[in-house]
C-alpha cells in the first residue's frame, strides 16, 4: 500500500472514530462512548476530527500527482470507516466494562431496540444476546421454510 | 454552446491569481479527498443519529439510498466517458491551473456527479441537511472550474446526472422497500443501526 493510501487510510478512521464519539455522546449512547460526560467525548470528537484535516493536509500538496482513484477512494473509505467502528466497538466495551451498567444483567430488550440497547450496556455485554436472537431467528425461519415445504 | 462554455470558463478561471486567499479555499476545495469524505461522514453520522427507531429507520434508508445513488453516478459517468472525450481546458485554452493535470474526458465531471449524487440523496431524505450538501457540493463543482480543470457545462452535466442517479435510487429503494428494511433489520439485530 503506498504511503499516501496509508494517510488516506489513517484520516478516514480518525475522522469516524472523532464523529462517531460525537455522535454517541449527543445520543447518550453510553456503551458505546469512550467517556462518561457528553462535553468531554464533543471535544474528543472535533479534535480527532479538526485534527486529522489538518494532519493529511499539513503532510503534503493534495493538489499535485500521486492520487487516490474513485474506486481506491470508496474501498479504504469503507474500510477506514468499518476500522473505525470496530475500534469503538472493542475500545469502549473496554473502558465500560466496570461501569454500573455493565455489570447488571440485561433487561429484556424491546424487538426493534437495535441501537438503543447500547445505552444500558457495552457492546462486549449485548454479543451473546445478538447471538442468541440470530439463532431463534435462524431457526424460525428453517422451520418456516420446512413448513412450506412440506405444505 | 461550446464556445459560450469556452468564455464563461476563460472568465470563471481569469478570477484564479487575483486574490491569494480565494485561490487557497478552491485549492482546498478542489482536491479529491475534501468534500466527497466531507459528505461519506455525513452519511456516517446520519447513520447513528436519529433519536428514535423510526428516525433511524428514516435516516438509515436516505444513507442507502444515497450510497446507491452514488453507485449509479459513478457508473453512468464511466458508461460516458467511453462513448465520447472532450478534452479538459488546459490542454488547448490559457488556463490557470491550481491542480494536477487530468487525462480522462472532461464532459461529464466525475467529481460533480459523484458529489451531486450524494447530495441529492441526502437532500430528498432530510431537507436541512441536503441542503448543507448541496452547498458544499455547489462550491465544489464551482472550484473545479476555477482551478481550470473542468469547462462549466461539464460540472452541470455532472451535477444532472449527479440529481438523476439520486432521485433513481430514491425511486427504486421506494419500489423496493424490502431491500433497505432487510438491511437495516439486520443491521438492528447486530445492534449497529
Amino acid at each position: 500500500m503506498g504511503w499516501l493510501k496509508l494517510q488516506y487510510l489513517i484520516l478516514v478512521f480518525l475522522t469516524s472514530c472523532g464523529l462517531l464519539q460525537g455522535v454517541f455522546s449527543c445520543r447518550k449512547v453510553s456503551g458505546l462512548q469512550f467517556f462518561p460526560r457528553r462535553y468531554q467525548g464533543c471535544i474528543f470528537s472535533i479534535v480527532t476530527t479538526v485534527g486529522a484535516f489538518v494532519w493529511f493536509y499539513a503532510t503534503g500538496d493534495r493538489n499535485t500527482l500521486p492520487v487516490i482513484e474513485g474506486s481506491q477512494q470508496f474501498g479504504l473509505f469503507i474500510a477506514g470507516a468499518a476500522a473505525a467502528a470496530a475500534f469503538t466497538v472493542v475500545f469502549s466495551s473496554m473502558v465500560n466494562h466496570w461501569r454500573s451498567f455493565s455489570r447488571a444483567a440485561p433487561e429484556a430488550s424491546a424487538p426493534e431496540a437495535g441501537l438503543d440497547d447500547l445505552k444500558r450496556m457495552t457492546y462486549l455485554r449485548a454479543i451473546p444476546m445478538i447471538a442468541s436472537e440470530l439463532w431463534s431467528t435462524l431457526v424460525d425461519g428453517l422451520r418456516r421454510w420446512r413448513g412450506i415445504g412440506r405444505g | 454552446m461550446v464556445g459560450v462554455d469556452e468564455r464563461v470558463f476563460l472568465w470563471l478561471n481569469g478570477l484564479a491569481g487575483r486574490w491569494p486567499w480565494l485561490d487557497r479555499v478552491m485549492a482546498f476545495l478542489v482536491n479529491d479527498y475534501f468534500v466527497l469524505l466531507c459528505l461519506s461522514l455525513l452519511l456516517v453520522v446520519l447513520w447513528f443519529i436519529g433519536g428514535t427507531a423510526e428516525g433511524r429507520a428514516h435516516l438509515q434508508t436516505t444513507v442507502l439510498t444515497t450510497a446507491a445513488g452514488i453507485g449509479f453516478a459513478v457508473l453512468a459517468v464511466m458508461i460516458l466517458n467511453e462513448l465520447f472525450y472532450r478534452p479538459r481546458p488546459f490542454t488547448y485554452l490559457p488556463a490557470k491551473l491550481l491542480f494536477y493535470r487530468p487525462h480522462d474526458s472532461s464532459l461529464p465531471s466525475n467529481s460533480a456527479a459523484a458529489a451531486f449524487a450524494a447530495a441529492a440523496g441526502i437532500w430528498l431524505g432530510n431537507r436541512k441537511v441536503g441542503l448543507f450538501a448541496l452547498i458544499l457540493a455547489s462550491l465544489y463543482a464551482f472550484s473545479r472550474v476555477y482551478a481550470g480543470v473542468h469547462f462549466p457545462l461539464d460540472v452541470i452535466a455532472g451535477a444532472a446526472i449527479g440529481f438523476a442517479c439520486g432521485y433513481l435510487a430514491f425511486w427504486l429503494f421506494r419500489t423496493l422497500r424490502w431491500v433497505p428494511q432487510a438491511a437495516i433489520w439486520l443491521m438492528r439485530k447486530l445492534r449497529l443501526a
